[in-house]
């Protein structure tokens, strides 16, 4: 009977046990983290930025859907591509996945922000360095709405991780263009005022400083057409200790990331981070090691150059059956060639000097910083008695120093011209096929988007609008 | 029986003989269906406290019946129960209590064990010299012993009954002509008397028993006792049968369970359906039940066949949803031999067999010469088609359009045919040996075999090694026993590549495309090749080399381990207590060397290799409590209990491609270029009641309820409660049946309930964050770790929810000669877990909801019957049964969902996972083109005309407006026949099974692209369209340089089937008493002899993935092939 009672009494302490210990349904899993369990310590904060930088590299670096893709191919730079001729033709079609996957890349970024923003709150750490993570957050979320609004107009302004995915919760509506800018300039003055003009740590170079977000303020207002508080930016960003490099050609090289040129570039590493370049600039027919080519060079961009200018053989070269391609972006140790080293520059030093030229207008100094890059390469000086109006020797410039660096387009939107210079370049690569008008200037909204969201409405001139 | 009872003698009767059927089961259950236990020293342990005075007889053993386990056997006609009697025992042995009734009388009493058998003296004379002594064995066909047979003389009820050696001896007057032995499940069987004083007889379990005892879920239940829907099969149905597994066994054996296959892959893994596919995303696969564990499909498949006591299947909700969460699909229960209280029986089973693959299976392919001549054909049609003189000598032409030179020059003696190539006769051995046993306080049951399988394509083969072990002992008699079971196996796999994925590094899809011209292997002892031989197939390998060098070895070992304490801690109330583990391990080397050829690169390219290991531990306890207990009329039985479960599971997986040779195949031997490691756990906490009462055994009850906490299931739905409730109807006991004697048993049941389907991954509901790497830094910079969420939580993520309701109907002919069981079942899913597209702007493209809905409703129909007895048996066992599966919700906007580049559909209004594509109607003619029909742009005369589905003029894509739903993928009803004839010491099964309503699309035909120079189906050439005036049979195109087209019904294939699955002839060979041997059973079983479908390929049931809802309906090449074999086999029983 003694055992009677011992089987008993086990099976009932057994009993006890298991049925009282809600901690054994809690299996959180073992080989993979999850979000319960992370945003606790400051340095889960830092992993959580840096994923915010490798998202918002996504827009950029991807490849079908790169900006650098699709708005290098809307302007007058480059055009062809077997994949995205919609793009460089202007064509209605709102199917096509790489307007959607640039959209839903935009807006990962934008939620990879968000959630460390959020999380940031109940994370006790120094206000120092809780205020620049806060920035760095507050800038990537602040230039990937400066790419949607410039691209698709006024988009939906989601500041917050979702709370419920009921429909009516997560069916946002657009907002308008202005409350998107106001969103932008706020985040980029947060930045401004809390990220450091420059990184000691090795860790942290790379990431958004002062100059990054006075830089991009600067642009933000001229985009508004602010151009006195776009000045006052820029010129803060003359005060960090930038400079030309004297090589143009070392800006760009392989091994010489975040060098005293670059404002704020997109960071890679071969093998475990690589470039992925080739996707949108090498030729398919080049060497031994071809890229994809999704963007041919045109020939408009390589009439452009003037003559003597060492950055046109430093930007395109012709390939082995006649077609232009990229060669600012190389990395010859790259095997395979998809490996590559490079980082891409989104600002650089002689574009904060450009735009500075822009906001001042028309003046000795706005030539004279025109100048500072033009002499970096050995062009003679230019000026008010050069041929032109001074906005198209300032675009003209923009558009040879910062080729292949996705600024054209929204350069010829900025300046107000991209319906009149684009027409003339159909005219001429062409033959006119093409023309397009006011409601060329935006992107679609993808299809699979507003079927997804019935709440959002299309741009105007697309079908469905 | 003078007095006149005329209600109460039919209540009386009924009941008596109920209660009797009841204790023969309870008889049944003491021989080892369940662990309870025998012991014949009962009667002298077991004492009495009798008082009565002046008492009908009957209530004094009514009395000790209850007082005690005890129960009378006896003829009502020839024992005087209504006699008075007197008796006062206190204290005392059951001898002489008997004494003191039935001193002085005629009446003789036996007891035996628990049984006491009361007869009038005149029968039990032996002193008369017109008697005479007839011995004997009652065995079953394993040769196991069978205590407590009834012996009779046939037509009276005189008799005796077999000890626990299965020995009797019974007085025979002179003249009787036969003995007739009976036993509760068991047929009952007549044996002519002659001139023999020594009658041996084996019986054989009968297909259906009223008073079968079935395993269920936490419990076994009398079949007469059923209120749900069970199937089960008998361990002899799959006794003989030449399968591994016991999955491959179950085929076509119950009505409503359907065994699907990936293909006949040696050991490979199958897949069971319950009742049709209730889940679109999450697992369809039921739960299996080992000895009480609930286990995965992995452990099943590694039980030695011949260790199988019985299976039980539990299909509607009532049954199924005491395993609640995991009883949605269905629940296997295996229940494997145990001990028995008897000298050892030791059985040795071998058979040995050659499997080969029926010519008429393979594909219809072009031999060497119609090759060439299509080569011809293809390109001189294809010259004249695109507007060019046909003139124009072939050598001017164009070099596309000229015959290759590898075909031209080609050696005119080779006609390779590569289906033969890559296969070989296999042979098949099964060895194993079991010893039972056990004497009065511990039992076990013991065994070991193995299986190998050399396979039917070269480079496979299969082996395994089981062993198990089954012990109980009485620790405290009548009160405490323990038990522990055993399992370990380990088997061995090299598997071959078959049509799976791509079809160009497949043996048999490149055994399918390789031309015949090209040899196995060259002169010098090479293998013959494309390569180098432009115009052919320059887009696979030589598959025999493939076969070859292909390695892909897996090993994995299984250890099952079950100890349980039973304490009886009143009558009729038990206590269980249990613990368990199921270990695994498992290896998978894989290495594929630089010679051989890979897709688009011929060699040599790289070799590359992978190692890949995973263990796993998976613990359950169980304690239980069960109450039984009869008050008059009122049964109620109740089983209550806990449940806890955790699995954690370990795997580590090795990769590379940087080989410096083929030399070394391990790891060790290269440079790592990837890897990694995993781990995953689950776990489970359950509280569950049944509760079954039943009236009069005429209204039965069943009610369950399980409540189960899965870490599964997201944080706000941790627990799920599913509850049943099922009621039976026996109308064949109500009064006004008395008379209808045809009718045997009647039985109405329904039965509604809700059960879950947990199989939705481990950590679904958990929003897991990811790593990523992010550079920064001066110059070439340096890697840092970024963290992000990669999916979102959904803590109200929770199991798919099943709701069914059963209706059925047991019906039983001429006392069970013929038996009918029907079902009508709706099975309703919902909450099905599907992806769920949101707004991007949230930061994810899709969400895990709970979302979808189906149904499955169907019809099952199983019929028994026992055509004839005596001296020529014959019995037959059919199923059929009919599903009808439908979606009835998916996402938010009911968007179809698309699987394999678009080509299966699942669709709100049709069947999961069903082919899409193009409705072909005909080949186009020149007429056609004239008139202007909707055509595929570019298309001409002689192409495919394809049915203009939303009416625009133009043909889509398959994928587009165009393409409709061609083919659903599932057959819709299934059936089984089995005949089992014997004839003295003969025995003859014949089982055939088929199925209909199903289709598959051979995607292989896709890849058949005729400027690709490959081999393709004979039908292509001989049926083709060549011009208006000879348009072929109106359904084969022209031959183009594209053959394999567009997806379309073309490819779509009938998957009906009617085969002969397996015949056994048996011989059971008579031993003399003074045999050492007590039982010796010679047989040829014959698998798959012949099977009559439509089915261009190896074997209609293939299914490219049998595991998914919605991957199954096509194939690529049709997988393994189906082999037919002839095995020949010995039972000895010492």
């Amino acid at each position: 009977m003694k055992r009677i009672f011992q089987t008993i009494l086990t099976t009932v302490i057994l009993l006890g046990i298991l049925s009282s210990c809600e901690k054994f349904l809690s299996l959180a899993p073992v080989s993979q983290a999850n979000t319960e369990d992370f945003y606790k310590t400051p340095a889960d904060l830092d992993n959580a930025v840096i994923a915010a930088y490798k998202y918002q590299k996504y827009i950029f670096s991807a490849d079908f859907c790169s900006q650098h893709l699709l708005d290098e191919q809307r302007s007058d730079n480059t055009g062809y591509s077997n994949l995205t001729d919609e793009v460089d033709n202007f064509t209605k079609d709102t199917g096509k996945e790489w307007y959607m996957w640039s959209w839903d890349k935009c807006y990962k970024a934008i939620y990879t922000c968000n959630v460390a923003i959020e999380k940031a709150a109940g994370i006790t750490m120094s206000d120092e360095l809780m205020n620049q993570y806060l920035g760095e957050l507050k800038f990537l979320r602040a230039i990937t709405y400066f790419e949607l609004v410039r691209n698709y107009g006024g988009v939906p302004l989601v500041l917050e991780t979702p709370k419920s995915l009921a429909r009516d919760a997560v069916n946002v509506s657009r907002n308008t263009v202005s409350e998107v800018y106001d969103q932008i300039v706020a985040d980029l003055q947060f930045a401004e005022a809390n990220l450091p003009v420059s990184f000691t740590d090795g860790k942290y170079v790379g990431r958004a400083t002062k100059g990054a977000a006075n830089g991009y303020l600067g642009k933000v207002y001229l985009t508004l057409g602010k151009k006195s508080e776009a000045e006052a930016a820029l010129r803060k960003v003359l005060a960090y200790g930038y400079e030309l490099l004297p090589q143009y050609a070392d800006v760009f090289d392989a091994n010489n990331g975040n060098n005293k040129e670059v404002v704020f570039e997109l960071q890679f590493k071969s093998t475990t981070d690589a470039c992925p370049f080739i996707y949108m600039f090498t030729s398919m027919q080049v060497d031994v090691k071809p890229g994809l080519s999704y963007n041919k060079g045109t020939q408009d961009l390589f009439d452009a150059f003037e003559a003597g200018d060492p950055r046109r053989d430093l930007t395109m070269a012709k390939d082995n059956v006649g077609l232009y391609y990229c060669v600012k972006y190389k990395d010859p140790a790259a095997n395979p060639v998809s490996d590559a080293n490079n980082n891409i520059p989104l600002m650089r030093y002689s574009e904060v000097l450009l735009l500075l030229s822009e906001s001042i207008g028309e003046s000795s100094e706005s030539y004279n910083l025109i100048n500072q890059v033009r002499n970096r390469v050995g062009l003679a000086n230019i000026s008010s008695s050069t041929p032109g109006t001074f906005a198209q020797k300032l675009l003209h410039e923009r558009r040879i120093e910062l080729a292949y660096e996705n600024h054209r387009w929204h350069d010829l939107l900025r300046f107000g011209v991209a319906i009149e210079v684009m027409n003339a370049f159909f005219v001429k690569e062409k033959n006119g096929a093409v023309t397009i008008g006011p409601d060329d200037l935006l992107f679609p909204i993808p299809n699979f988007t507003l079927l997804n969201n019935p709440n959002l409405v299309q741009n105007p001139g697309y079908p469905g609008s | 029986m003078k007095n006149f009872k005329p209600f109460g003698e039919l209540v009386y009767r009924s009941l008596k003989k109920t209660l009797m059927i009841m204790r023969f089961s309870i008889i049944l259950l003491i021989l080892g269906i369940v662990q309870a236990h025998a012991n014949n020293t009962y009667s002298q342990k077991t004492r009495l406290s009798i008082n009565f005075s002046d008492t009908e007889l009957v209530r004094v053993l009514d009395k000790i019946e209850d007082e005690s386990e005890f129960f009378f056997l006896y003829n009502e006609k020839l024992l005087d129960t209504n006699r008075k009697v007197s008796i006062d025992a206190k204290n005392q042995l059951i001898g002489v209590v008997l004494e003191q009734l039935f001193g002085g009388t005629d009446v003789m009493y036996t007891i035996i064990d628990r049984k006491i058998i009361l007869a009038p003296e005149y029968m039990t004379e032996q002193s008369d010299p017109q008697l005479r002594i007839i011995t004997g064995t009652v065995t079953d066909r394993n040769g196991d012993p069978l205590p407590g047979v009834n012996v009779f003389i046939t037509g009276t009820n005189q008799g005796t009954s077999t000890n626990m050696a299965g020995k009797y001896s019974i007085n025979v007057p002179a003249g009787t002509r036969s003995l007739t032995f009976s036993f509760v499940g068991m047929e009952t069987k007549e044996a002519i008397i002659g001139d023999l004083t020594l009658i041996d007889v084996t019986m054989v379990v009968s297909s259906i028993g009223l008073e079968e005892v079935l395993v269920i879920g936490y419990g076994t239940v009398k079949k007469t006792d059923l209120t749900g829907s069970v199937a089960s099969i008998s361990k002899l149905a799959i006794k003989d049968r030449k399968v591994t597994t016991v999955n491959q066994a179950l085929m076509g054996q119950m009505a409503g369970v359907k065994v699907e296959v990936n293909d006949a892959t040696p050991g490979s893994v199958t897949s069971i359906r319950i009742r049709g596919t209730g889940s679109i995303s999450a697992g369809n696969e039921p739960l299996y039940v080992i000895d009480g564990f609930p286990v995965g499909q992995r452990e099943a498949n590694q039980i030695l066949p011949s260790d199988i006591e019985s299976i039980t299947v539990l299909k509607d909700a009532s049954s199924t949803a005491i395993y609640g969460s995991r009883g949605a699909n269905g629940v296997v229960i295996i229940t494997t031999k145990s001990g028995a209280n008897q000298a050892p029986v030791i059985s040795f089973e071998t058979s040995y067999g050659f499997a080969k693959v029926a010519k008429r299976d393979y594909y219809d392919l072009l031999n060497a010469q119609e090759y060439a001549d299509y080569m011809g054909i293809l390109r001189d049609e294809q010259w004249v088609r695109a507007g060019n003189d046909p003139s124009v000598p072939m050598a001017n032409r164009p070099l596309v359009y000229q015959v290759p030179d590898a075909v031209k020059n080609r050696d005119k003696s080779i006609d390779t045919n590569w289906q033969d190539a890559i296969m070989e006769p296999a042979s098949l051995q099964n060895y194993s040996v079991s010893v039972r046993g056990g004497n009065e306080r511990t039992r076990y049951f013991y065994s070991m075999g193995y299986s190998g399988d050399n396979g039917v394509i070269i480079g496979s083969n299969y082996s395994r090694l089981t062993a198990r072990l089954r012990l109980e002992s009485d620790l405290i008699k009548n009160r405490l026993k323990a038990g522990i079971n055993i399992s370990p196996s380990f088997s061995k796999l090299r598997n071959t590549v078959t049509g799976r994925g791509d079809v160009f590094s497949s043996v048999i899809g490149t055994a399918i495309f390789m031309p015949p011209i090209i040899p196995v292997y060259n002169a010098d002892g090479t293998y013959g090749a494309t390569y180098g031989k432009p115009g052919l197939m320059a887009l696979g390998g030589n598959p025999v080399q493939l076969a070859n060098e292909y390695e892909n070895k897996s090993t994995s070992f299984t250890n099952m381990l079950n100890s349980y304490l039973d304490l009886s801690i009143l009558e009729g109330l038990n206590l269980k207590t249990s613990i368990g583990t199921v270990i695994n391990n498992n290896d998978t080397q894989y290495f594929l060397p630089s010679t051989c050829w890979r897709p688009f690169a011929p060699p040599p390219t790289y070799a590359d290799g992978s190692s890949s290991y995973g263990n796993g531990l998976n613990w359950l306890s169980e304690t239980f409590l069960t109450y039984a207990k009869t008050f008059d009329l009122h049964k109620i039985d109740v089983t209550a209990g806990f449940t806890a479960q955790k699995d954690h599971a370990t795997s580590n997986y090795l990769y590379s491609n940087k080989y410096p040779n083929n030399l070394v195949h391990t790891l060790n031997a290269a440079t790592i270029t990837s890897g990694n490691s995993n781990v995953t756990e689950w776990s489970m906490l359950s509280y569950l009641v049944r509760a079954n009462y039943s009236f009069s055994d005429k209204y039965l009850l069943t009610a369950t309820i399980r409540r189960d906490g899965s870490s599964r299931f997201g944080a706000n739905v941790r627990y799920g409660t599913f509850p049943s409730v099922a009621a039976a109807w026996r109308v064949s006991q109500e009064s006004f049946m008395e008379n209808v004697k045809a009718i045997s048993d009647l039985k109405i049941r329904a039965s509604y309930g809700k059960t879950g389907n947990n199989d939705i991954g481990n950590y679904s509901a958990i929003g897991l964050v990811g790593i990523t790497n992010q550079t920064f830094g001066l110059g070439s910079g340096t890697n840092y770790s970024g963290i992000y969420p990669s999916t979102l939580s959904n803590p109200g993520l929770s199991w798919e929810s099943s709701k069914q309701f059963d209706i059925g109907l047991d019906l039983g002919l001429f006392n069970d000669r013929i038996t009918f069981i029907f079902d009508f079942y709706n099975n309703h899913t919902s909450d099905l877990l599907l992806r769920v597209n949101l707004p991007t702007t949230t930061g994810f493209s899709t969400s895990l909801q709970n979302i979808g809905e189906v149904q499955n409703r169907g019809y099952e129909f199983s019929l028994f019957t026992k055509n004839t007895t005596g001296a020529f048996g014959w019995s037959t066992n059919f199923n059929i049964s009919y599903n009808d599966n439908k979606v009835l919700k998916l996402g938010p906007n009911g968007d179809p969902i698309y699987d394999f580049y678009g080509t299966r559909i699942t669709a709100v209004g049709y069947e999961i996972g069903a082919s899409n594509g193009l409705h072909v109607i005909g080949i186009l003619s020149q007429a056609d083109i004239d008139a202007g029909v909707a055509i595929f742009p570019g298309e001409q005369a002689g192409d495919v005309k394809y049915e203009d589905v939303n009416k625009d003029g133009v043909i889509s894509n398959f994928n587009g407006p165009d393409g409709i739903n061609i083919g659903n993928s599932n057959s819709k009803m299934s059936f089984g026949l089995t005949n089992m004839f014997t004839f003295k010491n003969l025995d003859l099964t014949v089982f055939i099974h088929g199925q209909t309503g199903g289709r598959s699309t051979d995607l292989l035909g896709q890849g058949m692209w005729g400027g690709g120079g490959n081999n393709i189906w004979r039908s292509w050439l001989d049926n083709r369209y060549i011009s208006d005036s000879q348009p072929g049979d109106g359904m084969t195109p022209r031959l183009t340089f594209g053959l394999g087209g567009l997806p379309d019904d073309r490819l779509v294939q009938k998957t009906d089937f009617i085969r002969i699955a397996n015949i056994t002839l048996g011989y059971t060979i008579p031993l003399k008493n003074t045999s050492v041997l007590s039982g010796l059973r010679a047989y040829i079983s014959i698998e798959n002899p012949a099977t009559w479908d439509t089915f261009n390929g190896y074997n209609p049931q293939v299914k490219n993935n049998a595991q998914s809802a919605t991957l199954g309906g096509f194939t690529l090449g049709g997988g393994y092939p189906l082999p037919r074999t002839i095995s020949l086999g010995l039972n000895v029983t010492f």
